[in-house]
C-alpha cells in the first residue's frame, strides 16, 4: 500500500472535465519538437518542479510511454537517399552523420527519469519502466518497500499524439486525439491524500482505451497516464473508495483507490 | 542503506550471447567480435552468429530483432511448468531498429499503414514474451539503458520480496547492433572506429571506445526450492547519478552508494566490472573501486566481459550475471581480452588475457548506464549462510 502525499499533472490535449478542478492539475500547450529533450521529459519536468524539494530524498518510479517523435531527426540523413531508403547506398560512410547526435538522447527510453534526476539533483534509487500502464498496479507492492527508507515519486509520461504514434493510435483504437503530459505523484508514509494498492480484480472502473462505461468512456486516448488520470479523478470527485481496471491489449490489472 | 537481503535463489540461467558464445566460452576467455559487412559506420562489432529465430505465429509483418532475441533467451531457459511466473522483460526502445524506421518513414502519416509495425509498439512486446513463457503472473517491461538487466532482476527479487509472486522469470535483450544503432552511437563518438578485431580493450591505455554487441539472457527466480540453485542473489543497489546524461561523473559518491547497498559490509573476491573500454568509464570505474575498497581494491580481481562480447547494451548487465555465477561456481575469474598496455590510471587487478583461479564465495557485478542509472549485484554461487 501506499499513501499519496501530493501530486502534479501537467496535460496538453482535451484533458477530462471532470479532473480540470483538481488543484494541482494544469492544461499546457503541446511543446514544439527539440533537439535536446524529449517532450515527455518536458512534461515530467514540468509536473515535478513543484514537487522536487519535498521529493529530493525520493526513490523515483517512471513508466514512460513514447517519448514524442523523434522521426524528424532522420529526415536529412533520408533525404538525399538514392532509392529513398534510410539504410540505403552511401548510409554507412556518409549519410549516417546527418543523423543528428541528440537522436541517441532522444530516443533513450529512460530519459524522463535521466532528465527529472539531472533537472532536480534526484540521486535516489530509479526504476525505469515503459509503455505499459497496467505495470502500476504491479509496481505499487514493490514501491511500498522503499517507504520505511524514503518517499516514492510515481512519473508517469507520455507524448504519444504526434505523427505515427498519432497513425498507430487512430489504427488501434479509433481515438483520433490523444491526451498527452505527465502525471507526478509523491508517495510517503505520512501521506494523507489516499491510499492506493494492488487488487485482484473484482468489481472495478475500466480505465483505458476500451473503456465504455464512466468516468473514462469519454476520455481521449491517453497510454501511460490511465492510472494517474484515475486517481486524480477519485481526488477531484471525493471518491471514498474504488477498484480500477488498467485495461491494456494484452492484459488487465487493477489497484484500489482508499480515501480517508 | 545497507542490510544484507536474504538470499535470493536464482534456479537456472540461460544466455543467447554474441557469436553463440557460452557461458563457458566467456569464463575461457573467446571473443565475438568480427568485422561487419554492409552499411555500418564502423567496422567491428560482435553480432550473433544467426538471426534470432522468428517463431512461426508472430503476428506481424515485422518482427522487431531486439524482441525476437528477447524470446530466444527466454526459450534457452529450463523452467517448469505449472508456476505462476511474474515477468520483468529488459528491453529497450525496438523504434531505431531499421524495419520500423523505413516503414514509418515512408509512411508515417498514413494509419492504414501502421497495422506491420504492431509488434514494435506498447506493451505488445511484454506480452507476447509473456505469452511465449507462459508468464501471467506480474509484469513490466524495464529500460534504464545499459543497467536494464540488473534493474530488472532487482525489480524481481522486490516482487518477491512484497510477496506478489513465488516465480519470476527476468528476461533481457537488445539488439541494435545494425547500421542505424551503430550511426547513433557512433555520432556521440562513444565506439571505437578501428579496423581491427582487438578493438574492444577495457582497462588498456589504446582503448577508444566500445565495439557494439548484441545479446539476451534469462534467469529464473524464485523463493521456492524445487530444484538445486545456479546461485544467489544476495545484495542490489540502485542510484542515480545527477550530474551528466552520457558522461561519468565527476562526483562518486551515487554511484559508491549503489554498490555499498549491495556489498552491505561484504568485500567481494571478484568484480564483473562495467568496462565498456570507453576512455571515461574505465577510469572512473578504477577510482570507484579504489574508494569502496581502499588498498583492498588492489587485490580483489576485475574484469570486463564486454572485451569478448562487445556491449550489449541493455542486455549486457544480466549477461554478466549468467556468467559470474558461473566464474564463481567453476572459481575461475574470465579473462579482459586485449588488456596488453594497461592504462596507469586503471591500475587494479585486472584479469588480463587469461582466465585466473578464484577464491571466495561473493562477486559484485555493477552497471552504469547513459542517463545515470547506476546498478549493483551482489552475487554467490553458494548459499552464503
Amino acid at each position: 500500500m501506499l499513501k499519496l502525499a501530493d501530486y502534479r499533472a501537467v496535460l496538453a490535449g482535451a484533458a477530462p472535465a471532470q479532473i480540470l478542478d483538481c488543484p494541482g492539475v494544469r492544461v499546457i500547450e503541446k511543446p514544439p519538437a527539440s533537439h535536446a529533450v524529449s517532450a515527455a521529459a518536458e512534461y515530467a519536468i514540468a509536473a515535478v518542479e513543484e514537487l522536487a524539494e519535498r521529493a529530493a530524498e525520493a526513490a523515483l518510479y517512471t513508466i514512460s510511454g513514447s517519448p514524442g517523435s523523434c522521426l524528424h531527426l532522420f529526415d536529412a540523413a533520408r533525404k538525399d537517399s538514392p532509392d529513398g531508403r534510410l539504410v540505403g547506398p552511401g548510409f554507412g560512410r556518409r549519410r549516417s552523420r546527418r543523423i543528428h547526435p541528440f537522436a541517441l538522447l532522444l530516443s533513450l527510453r529512460n530519459q524522463v527519469p535521466a532528465s527529472l534526476s539531472l533537472h532536480f539533483h534526484l540521486r535516489g534509487p530509479s526504476l525505469s519502466t515503459i509503455d505499459s500502464a497496467a505495470a502500476f498496479a504491479d509496481l505499487i507492492p514493490a514501491a511500498a518497500l522503499e517507504i520505511p527508507d524514503r518517499p516514492v515519486l510515481f512519473v508517469l509520461s507520455s507524448a504519444s499524439d504526434r505523427a505515427e504514434e498519432r497513425s498507430r493510435n487512430i489504427l488501434q483504437t479509433g481515438a483520433s486525439q490523444g491526451l498527452e503530459g505527465a502525471i507526478a505523484l509523491l508517495f510517503s508514509g505520512d501521506g494523507e491524500l489516499g491510499t492506493i494498492a494492488r487488487a485482484t480484480g473484482g468489481e472495478a472502473m475500466v480505465l483505458g482505451a476500451s473503456a465504455s462505461s464512466p468516468p473514462a468512456a469519454d476520455w481521449p486516448f491517453s497510454p501511460c497516464l490511465e492510472p494517474g488520470l484515475g486517481i486524480l479523478w477519485a481526488l477531484s470527485q471525493g471518491v471514498p473508495q474504488a477498484t480500477f481496471e488498467i485495461r491494456e491489449p494484452g492484459r488487465s490489472s487493477y489497484f484500489s483507490w482508499n480515501m480517508p | 542503506m545497507s542490510s544484507r537481503l536474504k538470499p535470493l535463489p536464482i534456479l537456472a540461467t540461460s544466455l543467447f550471447a554474441p557469436g553463440e558464445l557460452t557461458k563457458e566460452d566467456l569464463v575461457r576467455g573467446r571473443s565475438a567480435v568480427t568485422r561487419l559487412e554492409g552499411e555500418f559506420a564502423v567496422a567491428v562489432g560482435a553480432p550473433f552468429a544467426a538471426d534470432p529465430p522468428r517463431p512461426r505465429n508472430f503476428p506481424y509483418a515485422l518482427a522487431p530483432r531486439g524482441l525476437l532475441a528477447a524470446v530466444e533467451a527466454g526459450r534457452r531457459l529450463e523452467r517448469e511448468e505449472g508456476p505462476s511466473y511474474g515477468l520483468v522483460l529488459a528491453l529497450s526502445s525496438l523504434h531505431s531498429e531499421p524495419a520500423y524506421l523505413e516503414h514509418v518513414l515512408q509512411h508515417r502519416c498514413d494509419p492504414q499503414q501502421m497495422e506491420e509495425i504492431l509488434g514494435f509498439a506498447g506493451d505488445f512486446p511484454l506480452e507476447y514474451v509473456a505469452s511465449v513463457l507462459g508468464a501471467h503472473g506480474p509484469r513490466a517491461r524495464v529500460d534504464s539503458a545499459c543497467a536494464s538487466g540488473s534493474d530488472a532482476l532487482i525489480l524481481a527479487h522486490r516482487w518477491i520480496e512484497a510477496g506478489i509472486a513465488e516465480d519470476v522469470l527476468v528476461v533481457a535483450a537488445a539488439s541494435m547492433l545494425d547500421p542505424v544503432g551503430i550511426a547513433l552511437f557512433n555520432n556521440i563518438h562513444a565506439l571505437s572506429t578501428e579496423d581491427d578485431l582487438t578493438a574492444s580493450r577495457p582497462f588498456d591505455r589504446r582503448r577508444k571506445g566500445f565495439v557494439m554487441g548484441e545479446g539476451g539472457a534469462a534467469c529464473w527466480l524464485s523463493s521456492r526450492r524445487p530444484r538445486q540453485p545456479t546461485g544467489y542473489l544476495c545484495g542490489h543497489g540502485r542510484s542515480m547519478n545527477a550530474e551528466k546524461f552520457t558522461d561519468m561523473p565527476e562526483d562518486l559518491s551515487a554511484m559508491e552508494a549503489a554498490c555499498r547497498a549491495a556489498l552491505a559490509g561484504t568485500v567481494p573476491s571478484y568484480i564483473c566490472a562495467h568496462g565498456t573500454a570507453t576512455p571515461g568509464n574505465d577510469r572512473c570505474e578504477t577510482r570507484l573501486y579504489k574508494n569502496l575498497f581502499g588498498e583492498r581494491a588492489h587485490s580483489i580481481p576485475v574484469s570486463s566481459l564486454k572485451s569478448m562480447t562487445g556491449h550489449c547494451l541493455g542486455a549486457s548487465s544480466l549477461m554478466e550475471v549468467v556468467v559470474t555465477l558461473e566464474a564463481l561456481g567453476r572459481q575461475q575469474a574470465p579473462p579482459t581480452l586485449n588488456l596488453h598496455e594497461p592504462d596507469p590510471e586503471c591500475d587494479l587487478d585486472y584479469v588480463a588475457l587469461e582466465p585466473r583461479a578464484l577464491s571466495g564465495d561473493f562477486a559484485l557485478s555493477s552497471a552504469f548506464a547513459f542517463g545515470g542509472h547506476n546498478s549493483a549485484l551482489l552475487l554467490s554461487a553458494d548459499h552464503p549462510c
